[in-house]
């Protein structure tokens, strides 16, 4: 075990830290969150004995430090997501989660394929990394379930012998300023590229379908209003079929539902099934049948979660069902459609202005 | 009974399955499945495969919880499951599990609402054995709910425990999911609404402002789908003049975490003019992660003279801690289930509410 006060010989800490790496061994360096525990991510030897030194830790994956997005490009796809939150807030305290591109292994990937990645804002250590020409790992330095270590003597007087021995090299940058860990950020849920590819879909789809109205609505009150009038045009209360609504953020989306709802009959307050994913309203029919409209919302769900949603299910009992966000899973829910043979009609809301909106629908 | 009953309770109203064990109103396990160790992942976000695969997930969670409770299912001597709000599909998986549980072992079931369990969360004992003692709960009620989540925004009159009355809710989007689709505007990723809390820290107060939803309506509803729209075309106009989004994020995001905060105060401050009887503010729901929130709300409701009931940071998300507490006060109440063909009948209720 070493130490070496960087502020004094950053030079030697460098050469010496990038020595360590190369033969497997583990540094704990200085970051603008805290100290960090290092090792080379793409050698087994050094990742055995981090999750050697972190213990408990289960199969959480550990992040991994870069000093450039060319250096993150190497190892995980980055999206036009990540490719904003580097080039607006990187380097700084946040960990990308971004898909592996199949280089690394676990501890360093998750279960699932993703990698967490550091771009820290701390001169010494980018160079550090930089220099190294890998990316080293980023987990704190503490054993887990311990106090964040923001100095290097609090660290040592914490550790048992047994893993103090595991580490070759301490850099010493003094006290640091206490600040929080990381903010973590997940780029592959949601990815703009693939919201764009069902959007092309959908909008194949509508050349090849007869536009059946088409309005613009200057207000919320107005696409409410047109909502109503649509249910009560083409939708028959004992006719099961699918509502597929498209729009950017804050379109209107809800708001063209609650016109439907409110024409079918249902008496409480429809709002938005973003986060329940399907919001189920009874009402009655004027015949007296009792009935479900189903709401329901994409926007949360990840590739093969649509057929665990219930929209299935609510198919199956006939339900008139509405579904927001239906551009992201057009292919799949036409198919559905198609199958059982349910009528759906596609509406498109687009911003025209802050308030104004053109409302176009398909059959 | 001498001795204060033993209660497990499930939660699948959510993308997370929750089981907790608890022995009265303190909690002796608490797990969510996101954030055990076969799942965990960076600071509690789960990509992809674990969301909402609860019925993989609940075998796994019941044994965890049994295990940190340091207790068998012999010991328990109620089962307590959240039957809605919730995803239909989501929720028939946690009653059934529960259900079979207390058919199977012969126990008494304690069908939860659970937003009667974000409401009460603030009176689980802490994990430090505090927390409110039977004698002051008296003195805080009636009491005024305030419940922000990702899926709710409510305002509910609380006459007493068990006894409620909703007030206000929101008419299109939840607080939560506004902080979340404005963060995504902003290309945080998911979930962007904690990371525009962090980064509203480092913005000015008063340099980008929003209009405050329903300030003059006459109501107690709330609503942020007008405030979306705005933020939306706000980052459109800021993106024309400026090349990078860093040079007005920070107080784009502070100026709107103050407007919500703004509109969520205008309506309990309209609500206590009502009903002035009122003696406390319980809260509860994943937005009070924000210890900003927290702290405004509460502050505000202190210098109005009456107690803040707020939970630990973890049961203010969704967790099994606060359904098994709600579980508590049914038993002290003696509402549970004990004949076979009652807890069969039990059915999940997808729009249940106050």
């Amino acid at each position: 075990m070493k130490i070496i006060n960087i502020q004094n010989n950053r030079d030697q800490g460098i050469h010496e830290a990038i020595e360590v790496l190369r033969n497997g061994g583990l540094i704990v360096y200085p970051t603008e969150t805290c100290y960090g525990l290092g090792g080379d991510v793409t050698n087994p030897v050094a990742l055995k004995k981090i999750m050697e030194y972190k213990k408990l830790r289960g199969s959480k994956p550990i992040s991994i430090a870069v000093s450039s997005i060319e250096m993150a490009k190497e190892y995980v796809e980055i999206n036009e997501m990540a490719i904003n939150l580097y080039s607006n807030y990187l380097p700084g305290p946040i960990t990308v989660i971004s898909k592996s591109k199949g280089v690394l292994v676990p501890p360093v990937v998750s279960i699932q394929g993703a990698v967490g990645v550091r771009y820290p804002a701390y001169p010494f250590t980018l160079e550090l990394i930089e220099k190294f020409g890998k990316p080293i790992t980023a987990t704190s330095a503490n054993m887990s379930y311990k106090a964040t270590p923001y100095s290097i003597d609090q660290l040592i007087k914490d550790l048992p012998k047994k893993s103090l021995d595991l580490i070759d090299l301490f850099l010493d940058a003094g006290d640091l300023p206490k600040n929080q860990p990381s903010t973590v950020l997940d780029t592959t849920l949601n990815e703009l590229s693939v919201l764009r590819q069902g959007k092309i879909r959908f909008e194949d789809a509508l050349i090849k379908n007869k536009k059946i109205s088409e309005i613009q609505s200057r207000s919320v009150e107005e696409t409410i209003a047109f909502g109503k009038d649509f249910a009560k045009k083409y939708l028959s209360p004992d006719v099961p079929c699918v509502v597929a609504l498209s729009g950017e953020l804050g379109a209107g989306k809800t708001q063209f539902a609650k016109g439907i709802a409110q024409s079918l009959g249902v008496k409480e307050i429809v709002n938005s099934p973003t986060y329940t994913i399907i919001n189920e309203y009874p009402y009655t029919e004027k015949n007296g049948t009792e009935r479900i409209l189903a709401h329901m919302d994409t926007w949360r769900l990840a590739e093969g979660e649509l057929e665990n949603s219930g929209l299935v299910e609510h198919l199956e009992k006939g339900d008139v069902v509405l579904i927001e966000w239906a551009d992201k899973f057009f292919q799949e829910i036409e198919a559905l459609c198609d199958n059982m043979n349910i009528p759906m009609f596609k509406v498109v809301i687009k911003y025209i202005s802050l308030e104004e909106r053109s409302i176009e629908i398909y059959e | 009974m001498s001795k204060e009953p033993l209660i497990i309770a499930f939660d699948t109203s959510c993308d997370d399955t929750s089981v907790a064990v608890l022995r009265g109103p303190r909690v002796l396990s608490s797990v969510v499945s996101s954030q055990i160790e076969i799942h965990a992942q960076w600071g509690g976000v789960v990509p992809d495969i674990a969301r909402r695969e609860h019925e993989k997930n609940i075998p796994l969670v019941y044994e965890e919880a049994l295990k940190k409770a340091k207790v068998c299912i012999e010991d328990i001597d109620f089962v307590a499951c959240t039957y809605g709000p919730g995803l239909a599909i989501d929720l028939e998986v946690g009653l059934k599990f529960a259900k079979d549980l207390a058919i199977k072992y012969s126990k008494p079931f304690v069908p939860v609402n659970h937003m009667e369990g974000h409401l009460l969360s603030g009176l689980l004992e802490n994990s430090k054995g505090g927390g409110i003692v039977k004698k002051d709960m008296e003195e805080l009620f009636p009491a005024l709910g305030l419940l922000v989540s990702g899926k709710h925004t409510e305002l509910i009159y609380v006459e007493d425990i068990g006894k409620y009355r909703k007030l206000g809710e929101t008419l299109d989007d939840a607080v939560g999911e506004a902080f979340d689709k404005v963060g995504r505007m902003l290309n945080f990723g998911y979930p962007g609404g904690p990371t525009l809390t962090e980064f509203a820290k480092k913005g000015k107060k008063g340099v980008i402002t929003f209009t405050v939803p329903m300030k003059n309506s006459n109501d107690l509803n709330f609503s942020y789908s007008g405030i979306k729209t705005a933020a939306l075309y706000r980052t459109k106009e800021l993106r024309e003049i400026h090349e990078k989004d860093s040079v007005w994020v920070y107080d784009f995001c502070r100026g709107f975490l103050d407007t919500i905060v703004e509109s969520l105060l205008i309506k309990l401050e309209k609500a206590l003019d009502m009903y002035p009887e009122v003696r406390s503010v319980f809260v509860g729901g994943g937005v009070f992660n924000s210890e900003e929130i927290l702290r405004r709300i509460g502050s505000f409701t202190r210098e109005n003279g009456l107690s803040y009931v707020y939970s630990e940071k973890k049961y203010r998300g969704d967790n099994g801690g606060m359904v098994g507490l709600v579980g508590y006060f049914k038993v002290l109440r003696k509402e549970y289930l004990t004949k076979k063909k009652d807890i069969e009948r039990v059915d999940r209720e997808p729009r249940v509410g106050f």
